[in-house]
C-alpha cells in the first residue's frame, strides 16, 4: 500500500517535471517567488520606515510555498481533467483522496525547499540574522507549515470537480493569504472579524511560531506548531466529506470530461 | 450466457444555463429511453451519428456519469451508488490522444494506471511487460510518450485500457487515428479478448469493422434505439451494412 502511494507520487512528480530545464526553474520556480519577497521587503521598509525586515522575509519566505502547495496542489484535479485523465482516475477503484494526497507528496517537500531558499535570500539581501535562532526549531516551523498548507491545496483541490474556475478561486485564495496570514500585514493590526479569517487560514500560526523564534511577539512555539498541524487535520477531514458529494455532483452534471 | 450488462428505459439529459439576469434553461435529451442487453463474452456494438447518445450511453455505463432516470447496471449493480462492485471489474478506452501523461514512458504510464487499480508490484510488472508486447510498444516503452506517433499514442491508450485485465472493456472509437495496420491489430486484441470469455463493448463509425467483430448490435439515432440484431438481421435485404444503416438513420430523419 504504501509502496504504490509512494511510486504514485514519484510517477505524478516525474510527469510534472519530466522535461526539466533549469531556466525554467531559475526564472518560474525560484526568480518570480524571490522578486516578489524582495518586492514587498522593499514596500515594507518605505511603507514602515523600518530597516529590520524580519518578519517581512519569514513571512513571503513562507508564502513562496504557495505556488507549489496551492496552485499546484489547488489545480490537480482541473488539470487532470483538461488532460482527459480524469476519467480514468475516477472510473478505477483506488480512493481518489489516496491520489491527490500521493500527487502533494513531493510538491510539499520541494515547496519546503522553497521557503528556506527565501530565508536564504532574505538574510543575504536584508541582513536577516539566524545566529541564536535555533535551526532544528525553524525547519520543524517549515515542515509544519508546508504539512498545513498542502492540506489546504488538497482541500481547494476538491472544488476543482465542482468548478471550473479555478484559476479565480485560486488566485483569490493567493490574495487572501498575502493579506490575512500575516505575512505582510501584522494580524494583531487587522479588525477583529478579519482576525477570525486570519485564524482559519494556514500559515497564520507558522509566521507567527517563526517571528517568536526570532524575537518577534508573544505565544508558544509548540502550541502554535499543534494548531498548525490540527488545522491541516481539518482541512483533510472537510476534503474527505466533501469529495464523495462532489464526486456525485460531477458525475450528475457530467463534468468530468468539459474541457 | 449470463447478462452481464443490462439497460431499460435509460434516460440522460444534459441541462445547461444561458444568460445573468434572465437566465434561460436548456436541456438536451442525449438518451431517449434505450433498453438493451449485453451477454458475457459477446463482442457488442453501439452504432450512431455523432450526438447520437452513444458516448453518453458509454459514459453510463463506465459509471462517469448518473442516468436522468432508467435501469443502467452492470454485472447486476447500479453504475450510480454501486459502482465500487463494478470499477475494478471493467476499463474503457475512449479514441483520440488524452488521457495519457505525454511526459512519462508508455511503461511508466502503465505503471501509474495500474497503480489506481490496486495491482501488486511483481503482478503490475508482469502485466506491464505482456500489455507492451501485445500493443507492440516494447520497443519504444521507455521513451517519452510526447515523442510518439498519434497511433502509438493510441496504442498506449489500449495497453491502459487492459491493465487491470477487465471483464468487460468499453471502447469508443478505438480505432480513431489508428493506420490501417493498428486497426488490425485491435481487432486482434478484440477478437483474443472474446476468446478469452471477455465482453467487448465498442463504438465505431467504421461499419465493415463494426460488421466484422460484433456479434450483436444496435444502432442509435437522436437517443433513440433505430435497430437492433446481429449484422445480418440488420442488413437485410440490403447491399451492405452501410446502406442499411445509412436508410434507418436517414429514415429516421424524415
Amino acid at each position: 500500500m504504501i509502496k504504490s502511494f509512494l511510486s504514485q507520487a514519484w510517477l505524478y512528480q516525474k510527469a510534472r517535471t519530466a522535461a526539466f530545464d533549469w531556466r525554467e526553474f531559475l526564472f518560474l520556480d525560484a526568480g518570480y517567488p524571490v522578486m516578489t519577497l524582495v518586492f514587498y521587503c522593499l514596500l515594507a521598509a518605505y511603507s514602515f520606515q523600518t530597516t529590520d525586515l524580519t518578519q517581512w522575509v519569514i513571512g513571503n519566505s513562507f508564502l513562496m510555498c504557495v505556488n507549489t502547495c496551492i496552485f499546484g496542489l489547488g489545480s490537480m484535479l482541473r488539470a487532470e481533467r483538461y488532460s482527459g485523465r480524469l476519467r480514468s482516475i475516477i472510473a478505477a477503484p483506488c480512493n481518489l483522496l489516496s491520489v491527490v494526497l500521493s500527487c502533494g507528496l513531493f510538491p510539499s517537500l520541494l515547496a519546503m525547499g522553497a521557503v528556506v531558499f527565501g530565508f536564504l535570500v532574505g538574510s543575504v539581501l536584508f541582513g536577516v540574522s539566524f545566529s541564536g535562532v535555533q535551526i532544528g526549531l525553524t525547519l520543524a516551523v517549515i515542515f509544519c507549515a508546508m504539512v498545513c498548507a498542502s492540506c489546504f491545496g488538497l482541500l481547494l483541490s476538491v472544488f476543482g470537480l465542482l468548478s471550473d474556475s479555478m484559476h479565480l478561486i485560486l488566485n483569490m485564495m493567493n490574495y487572501i493569504l498575502m493579506i490575512f496570514t500575516g505575512a505582510e500585514f501584522p494580524v494583531s493590526q487587522l479588525p477583529a472579524a478579519a482576525q477570525i479569517v486570519s485564524s482559519l487560514l494556514p500559515l497564520t500560526r507558522s509566521i507567527q511560531a517563526m517571528n517568536l523564534l526570532f524575537g518577534n511577539g508573544d505565544g508558544n512555539i509548540y502550541i502554535l506548531l499543534l494548531e498548525e498541524l490540527g488545522m491541516g487535520a481539518i482541512y483533510v477531514l472537510l476534503a474527505v466529506s466533501i469529495l464523495k458529494y462532489a464526486e456525485n455532483a460531477c458525475r450528475k452534471a457530467g463534468k468530468f470530461d468539459l474541457f | 450466457m449470463d447478462t452481464v450488462i443490462e439497460v431499460r428505459d435509460l434516460h440522460r439529459e444534459y441541462i445547461t444555463h444561458k444568460g445573468v439576469l434572465h437566465r434561460k434553461k436548456e436541456i438536451v435529451e442525449a438518451v431517449r429511453g434505450i433498453d438493451f442487453s449485453v451477454k458475457k463474452g459477446e463482442i457488442f456494438g453501439l452504432l450512431g451519428q455523432n450526438g447520437a447518445g452513444k458516448t453518453t450511453t458509454i459514459k453510463m455505463l463506465t459509471t462517469l456519469l448518473a442516468p436522468t432516470s432508467g435501469a443502467c447496471k452492470v454485472f447486476g449493480y447500479d453504475t450510480f451508488g454501486e459502482e465500487k462492485y463494478i470499477r475494478k471489474r471493467i476499463n474503457f478506452i475512449f479514441g483520440g490522444e488524452m488521457g495519457i501523461y505525454r511526459r512519462l514512458s508508455a511503461r511508466d504510464n502503465l505503471r501509474y494506471f495500474a497503480n489506481l487499480y490496486l495491482l501488486d508490484a511483481r503482478q503490475r510488472e508482469q502485466r506491464i511487460e505482456e500489455i507492451l508486447e501485445l500493443v507492440e510498444l516494447t520497443d519504444a516503452a521507455d521513451r517519452l510518450a510526447e515523442t510518439y506517433s498519434k497511433g502509438m499514442i493510441q496504442r498506449l491508450q489500449i495497453g491502459r485500457g487492459l491493465i487491470n485485465d477487465p471483464e468487460i472493456l468499453f471502447m469508443d472509437e478505438p480505432t480513431v487515428g489508428l493506420d490501417p495496420v493498428g486497426a488490425r491489430m485491435l481487432r486482434d486484441i478484440i477478437r483474443k479478448l472474446r476468446d478469452e470469455g471477455k465482453t467487448v463493448l465498442l463504438t465505431t463509425h467504421y461499419l465493415p469493422e463494426a460488421e466484422e467483430l460484433c456479434d450483436r448490435m444496435v444502432i442509435l439515432n437522436q437517443g433513440k434505439i433505430a435497430a437492433r440484431g446481429t449484422p445480418a438481421q440488420i442488413k437485410g435485404d440490403a447491399e451492405t451494412l452501410e446502406d442499411a444503416y445509412i436508410a434507418l438513420v436517414q429514415g429516421d430523419k424524415v
